[in-house]
């Protein structure tokens, strides 16, 4: 995947000047400095669901019946994005996170963007976001974030859904008998 | 199985249908209730259906053929059909996205299993809130059991308005540590000899 405005993009973490960053944007106001809009990914919580259990991220996408899993690097990468950060901005978090150069992991980093957006479980956007990088307490040791996608209980997961009973269990009562 | 039930429905199938073996027992939710009934049960073949669904005339009888003619496979489903409830206004029925055509049912109330190859999977997980059919699936498809999906449709499930007062993504959330414990289960299968690596699309 190309990110055609991606050289125009520098992450907050290589002095970033992002015009829909709220605090960039006052700045930018009190010292008229140049800024540039930023492109970073939002979950698409409509459809996905996602959790780390035990280090591994675990990913569901409600309409297409497919789940995805990454361990090592993957989960960081996934919080970076889901944060609200771009790519240039995970790119160096990681990087400074697993002390190594961000060079040097910026192909690793869009593949793994690249399939994430593939697979529609997140969405470009150039809304305003504050975003907090997340944790860096006990870093992984840097390996390719890798994205793998299982598509087997497909049929299953897609009927799943609305079968649950509800809480008021079945028959459900007119509301007049609640009362 | 009565699991727990408080709304007449106990006494109304002791009432109207007497020769049923009715057990009741204190709410334990679906896994339980559907564990209880399999210790309680006699027969070669194990089937389910929850009270809200209705199965096809046709169903047992042709899910037992199948099983019958082919020895060798362990489960037999087939396809369903979505409903709604009557009760429900338009207004609850355009906020459901439930698809109305027929689809292949991997659920409890389409399956008929062999008693010993369901035993080999072993019960339902009563730990789980959600997704207890998943992860019992996902332990059938580790041991490799044969399945079949018939093109008959044999259960019709109701769509009501109480199945969604919870979010698709809240209920998507639930079923996350079933996946992560199937994907473990599979690896440590993966790990001995003899069993596929987990299917990656």
């Amino acid at each position: 995947m190309s990110y055609p405005n991606e050289p125009l993009l520098t992450g907050i973490f290589s002095g970033m000047i992002c015009e829909n960053i709220p605090q960039v944007r006052a700045k930018k106001k009190h010292r008229g400095i140049s800024t540039v809009k930023c492109t970073h990914w939002q979950l698409n919580d409509r459809e996905v669901s996602s959790e780390v259990i035990e280090g591994e991220l675990i990913v569901m996408h409600l309409k297409t019946g497919k789940y995805y899993s990454s361990s090592g690097t993957g989960p960081l990468v996934w919080a970076c994005l889901e944060a609200g950060m771009s790519a240039a901005a995970t790119r160096d978090f990681v990087a400074s996170c697993c002390r190594v150069s961000p060079q040097s992991i910026e192909s690793d980093i869009d593949g793994f963007i690249e399939s994430v957006a593939a697979e529609q479980l997140m969405r470009e956007s150039t809304a305003e976001v504050d975003p907090v990088p997340p944790p860096c307490t006990d870093p992984p040791v840097y390996s390719k974030p890798v994205l793998q996608v299982y598509s087997d209980m497909k049929d299953l997961l897609l009927l799943d859904p609305i079968h649950d009973v509800s809480e008021d269990g079945w028959p459900m009562r007119p509301t007049a008998d609640k009362a | 199985m009565d699991d727990g039930s408080s709304d007449g429905t106990a006494e109304l199938v002791a009432e109207r249908f007497p020769t049923i073996r009715l057990i009741r027992q204190m709410r334990t939710g679906h896994p339980g209730a559907r564990n209880r009934g399999i210790r309680e049960s006699r027969g070669e073949f194990l089937s389910f259906v929850d009270q809200d669904d209705l199965w096809s005339p046709e169903k047992t009888e042709s899910q037992v053929r199948c099983l019958l003619h082919d020895p060798a496979l362990d489960l037999v489903f087939g396809h369903i059909h979505n409903f709604f409830s009557p009760e429900m206004t338009v207004e609850d029925t355009r906020r459901v996205a439930a698809p109305m055509n027929s689809l292949p049912g991997q659920l409890q109330g389409a399956m008929l299993a062999r008693r010993r190859s369901f035993e080999r999977v072993g019960p339902f997980n009563e730990f789980r809130d959600v997704g207890d059919f998943l992860e019992w699936y996902g332990r059938a498809m580790v041991l490799r059991l044969k399945v079949h999906m018939q093109p008959e449709t044999v259960l019709r499930r109701r769509i009501h308005a109480g199945n969604h007062q919870r979010t698709r993504t809240d209920r998507g959330r639930g079923y996350l540590p079933v996946l992560k414990d199937l994907l473990d289960l599979r690896r440590r299968a993966a790990s001995r000899p003899g069993i596929d690596e987990p299917p990656e699309s």
